[in-house]
C-alpha cells in the first residue's frame, strides 16, 4: 500500500514537470504546425541559463526560471526572425535547420562550459507524508510548473490574444481573411514556446544534473506526450503527462526499468492506433 | 529561383555549415600527420559526453607521462625519439561508431600503439579493429570478455569485472560480520553498460553464495531523468546492503533519492563514479563510507611522483582518478616495449609488450607492484583495488599489503 501511495505521489510531482516540459513544444506544433526538433537544445538552454543565475549572480534557482523563460524566448524568437520563417513552405528544409541549431546550442555548450556534469544544490529538505518522504523542491518545482501551465492556459482561453492562437491552430486562411496578423501570431507562439522550454529546463535543473548533450531525453518525453495528449491539445497534454508519470514510475517500481521506453514506446503506438486524435480526442491528426 | 527560395537555401546551408563547425571545434580529433619523428600512441577516450569525467582523466595521466617520457631523453632505442599522443574523442557515440572512429584513427596516422577506450562496450567494439590493422591496444577497460576472444594484440592493466564485483562483496560482507551488522538481504541497482552488468552479477553470485537473499537487481539506461522510481522499487525488499554502479550524474540523483526513501544502510560499487576525483564533491555526505572495487588508486605505493605531478599540473583535482593512474601504466609499458624493440613498427611492439615487465619506477605502479601481461592480455595477478570514501578522498582499504586506511563500517 505504501509503495503505491509511494508511486502515485512520485508520479503526480513528475508529471506537473513533464506539462510544462511539453506546453512549449505542443504550443510551437499547435500553431505554427512546427514539429520543433530543436525543443531538446532549448530546453537544455534554460538548464544552463539557471546554472549561471544561480551560480554566477547568485540568483534563487526558482526566481532564475522567470529569467530562463525571457532568456530563451528571446533566443527563439532570433531563431524564429532569423530563418524559420522563410522555411514555411518546404518542412524538410526547415528540420534540417531546427536540427542544425540543436548542434551548433551543443556544441557552443559545450566549448563554454565543458564536458562536465552541471547540478544546481537546491536543498530545502524532506516533508513525510505518513512514512512517504517528498522532496520540498520537488513539491515547489510542481508548484512552479503547475502556474506556468495555468498562466498560459488562461491566456490562451480567456484572452483575445489567446483566442487569436487558438484560431490560427484551427484555421490559418479564415484568420488572415478576416485581417488577423498571422505573422507577429507565429512570432509570438514561437517566442512563448521556447521561453516555455526555457522554463522547462530551468526547473528540471533544480532536480537533476545536465550537461549540453541532456536535452534529448526529456525532449523525447515530451514527444511522447504531445502525441498522447493529442497534437495542440493542451487539456490533453495536461493528462498526458500524467499518463506518462505514472506509467513510468510504475513500470519501474512493479516491472523493471529496462522496460521504461519501451512501455513509453507501446503507449505512443495504441494511442496512434486507437486514438490518433490524443486520449481526449481533440487534438490534429 | 526565387529570392525567398535563395533566402531559404542560404540560410540552411550557414546553419548547417556553422553546426559542423563549431562540432569539429568542440571535438578533439585525431588529425592526420606526417609519421616522421615522434613515436605516435592513439588515444581514443570519451572526451566529452556522458563518461567525459573519466576521459578526460585518462587523457591528463596518459599525457602527462608522456610529458615525463620526453622530458626524460625520449625512446633512448629509437634515438631519443618523443612520444606522442594522437587523440580521438568518442563522444557519446554508439560502440559501432566507436570501431569507425577508431579505424579512423589508424588510417589518417602512424601509429606503433594504442590506448582506450575506456567503456567495456567501446573497448570490444575497438579491439577487433586493433587486431585486424596489428596495432597493439593496452586498455583501462574491466570487462573479462575482452582478454576472453583470442586477441593477441589486447593488453589490459585493470582485474577483471568479475573479481570487481566478487571481491569487493567478500570484504564488505567481513567487515559486516566484524562490525555485528547482519546482512540478510541485498539489493543491486547498476547502468546496463557491459562492465557494471558483469560486476554486478558477479557481486549477485558472490552474495548468494554467502547466503545472502537478493531481493532486486536492477539494470537501467544511462541518463536518468527521474531516480525517485528507481530507488522505491530497489527499497522494496527492504536491504540491508546495496550494490550501486552509475556514472557521476545518476549516482549523485540516484544516492539523493536513496537517502530520500530511507537507506542508510552500506554502499558497494565497482569503478565508474565512485572513483571519479569529484564523487564527494558532486554527491555530498552521502558519498562518505561508500566502498569501491578500482582497477587502481592514487595511494597506491609507487604513485607518489606521480600523484605529486599531476597535482601540480591539473590544480583543479587533489588527487588523479583511476584512469590518470592506468593509462599512464599504459604509457610507461609501451615505452619500455618501445625501448625493448628498437623499432616503432606496432607488431614489433606488441611482441615487446608480451615480454614487458617493470617492477620499478611509475610504470610499476599497480596493486602487485608489476606491470607483466599473461599470455591473454590480461595483467598477471591482477587483482582489484578495494577503495573506501573517507573525509572526501577515495583510500585503499584491500589488499592489505598496499592498504592505507583502516575500513570503517557504516551502518
Amino acid at each position: 500500500m505504501n509503495t503505491l501511495l509511494n508511486v502515485l505521489l512520485s508520479s503526480v510531482l513528475l508529471a506537473g514537470v513533464y506539462f510544462i516540459l511539453s506546453l512549449g513544444l505542443n504550443i510551437i506544433l499547435g500553431v505554427l504546425d512546427i514539429v520543433n526538433f530543436a525543443h531538446g537544445a532549448l530546453i537544455i538552454l534554460g538548464a544552463y541559463s539557471t546554472y549561471v543565475l544561480h551560480t554566477h549572480l547568485s540568483l534563487d534557482p526558482f526566481l532564475a526560471v522567470l529569467a530562463d523563460m525571457v532568456v530563451v524566448g528571446v533566443i527563439g524568437a532570433v531563431v524564429y526572425l532569423g530563418y524559420l520563417r522563410f522555411t514555411v513552405n518546404s518542412p524538410l528544409v526547415r528540420m534540417f535547420a531546427l536540427i542544425g541549431f540543436s548542434s551548433v546550442v551543443s556544441a557552443l555548450l559545450l566549448m563554454a562550459f565543458g564536458s562536465d556534469y552541471r547540478t544546481i544544490p537546491v536543498d530545502l529538505g524532506t516533508w513525510y507524508l505518513g512514512s512517504i518522504p517528498v522532496r520540498v523542491s520537488q513539491v515547489v518545482a510542481f508548484v512552479f510548473a503547475a502556474a506556468l501551465g495555468g498562466a498560459t492556459m488562461l491566456v490562451l482561453y480567456r484572452t483575445t490574444l489567446g483566442k487569436a492562437v487558438r484560431a490560427v491552430t484551427d484555421d490559418r486562411t479564415s484568420v488572415q481573411l478576416v485581417g488577423i496578423n498571422d505573422r507577429r501570431l507565429s512570432l509570438l507562439a514561437f517566442t512563448v514556446g521556447a521561453g516555455l522550454a526555457g522554463a522547462a529546463g530551468g526547473i528540471i535543473a533544480t532536480y537533476v544534473t545536465f550537461a549540453s548533450d541532456s536535452g534529448l531525453a526529456f525532449a523525447i518525453i515530451a514527444f511522447a506526450i504531445v502525441i498522447i495528449g493529442g497534437l495542440g491539445d493542451i487539456w490533453g497534454g495536461a493528462i498526458a503527462s500524467f499518463l506518462v508519470a505514472l506509467l513510468l514510475t510504475a513500470v519501474t517500481v512493479y516491472l523493471s526499468s529496462a522496460l521504461v521506453n519501451t512501455a513509453l514506446f507501446l503507449l505512443v503506438l495504441m494511442v496512434l492506433l486507437l486514438r490518433p486524435r490524443g486520449v481526449l480526442n481533440r487534438g490534429r491528426v | 529561383m526565387s529570392k525567398a527560395w535563395r533566402r531559404t537555401l542560404v540560410c540552411t546551408v550557414g546553419v548547417t555549415t556553422m553546426s559542423l563547425a563549431v562540432a569539429a571545434c568542440g571535438s578533439g580529433s585525431g588529425d592526420g600527420g606526417d609519421s616522421s619523428d615522434p613515436v605516435q600512441i592513439g588515444l581514443i577516450e570519451p572526451m566529452s559526453g556522458p563518461f567525459a569525467d573519466n576521459g578526460t582523466q585518462a587523457d591528463r595521466g596518459a599525457s602527462l607521462c608522456v610529458d615525463q617520457i620526453n622530458a626524460d631523453g625520449g625512446i633512448k632505442a629509437l634515438d631519443g625519439a618523443k612520444l606522442e599522443l594522437r587523440k580521438q574523442d568518442t563522444g557519446a557515440a554508439q560502440p559501432a561508431q566507436v570501431a569507425n572512429q577508431a579505424q579512423s584513427l589508424i588510417d589518417s596516422n602512424d601509429l606503433s600503439a594504442m590506448i582506450g577506450a575506456w567503456a567495456s562496450s567501446y573497448t570490444l567494439a575497438v579491439a577487433p579493429v586493433t587486431e585486424q590493422n596489428q596495432v597493439p591496444l593496452v586498455t583501462e577497460s574491466f570487462a573479462d570478455d575482452i582478454v576472453a576472444q583470442g586477441y593477441t594484440y589486447v593488453f589490459k592493466i585493470p582485474a577483471p569485472a568479475s573479481e570487481m564485483g566478487k571481491q569487493g562483496v567478500i570484504e564488505v560482507l567481513n567487515l559486516a560480520d566484524a562490525s555485528d551488522y547482519p546482512i540478510e538481504r541485498a539489493a543491486v541497482v547498476a547502468e546496463n553498460t557491459s562492465s557494471a552488468q558483469v560486476s554486478a552479477k558477479a557481486a549477485v553470485a558472490q552474495l548468494e553464495e554467502n547466503g545472502v537473499s537478493v531481493t532486486n537487481e536492477e539494470y537501467f539506461a544511462p541518463g536518468l531523468t527521474d531516480a525517485n522510481s528507481l530507488a522505491i522499487k530497489v527499497l522494496s525488499g527492504k536491504p540491508q546492503f546495496l550494490f550501486a554502479q552509475a556514472g557521476l550524474a545518476d549516482m549523485k540523483i540516484l544516492q539523493e533519492a536513496l537517502v530520500r526513501q530511507g537507506y542508510t544502510g552500506p554502499i558497494l560499487g565497482s569503478g565508474s563514479a565512485l572513483v571519479n576525483p569529484r564523487y564527494a564533491e558532486t554527491v555530498g555526505k552521502p558519498a562518505d563510507g561508500v566502498f569501491t572495487s578500482a582497477g587502481w588508486n592514487w595511494d597506491l605505493p609507487g604513485a607518489e611522483q606521480f600523484v605529486e605531478d599531476f597535482v601540480a599540473k591539473n590544480s583543479e583535482f587533489d588527487f588523479p582518478g583511476q584512469e590518470a593512474g592506468e593509462d599512464c601504466v599504459a604509457v610507461y609499458a609501451i615505452a619500455a616495449a618501445l625501448e625493448a624493440a628498437g623499432s616503432r613498427d606496432p607488431s614489433d611492439v606488441r611482441d615487446a609488450l608480451a615480454q614487458v615487465d617493470i617492477s620499478d619506477g611509475t610504470g610499476s605502479m599497480v596493486a602487485t607492484g608489476r606491470t607483466k601481461f599473461e599470455e591473454n592480455g590480461q595483467l598477471v595477478d591482477a587483482t582489484p583495488v578495494i577503495v573506501q570514501w573517507q573525509d572526501g578522498k577515495p583510500r585503499t582499504v584491500f589488499p592489505k599489503d598496499v592498504a592505507t586506511a583502516e575500513p570503517a563500517f557504516v551502518k
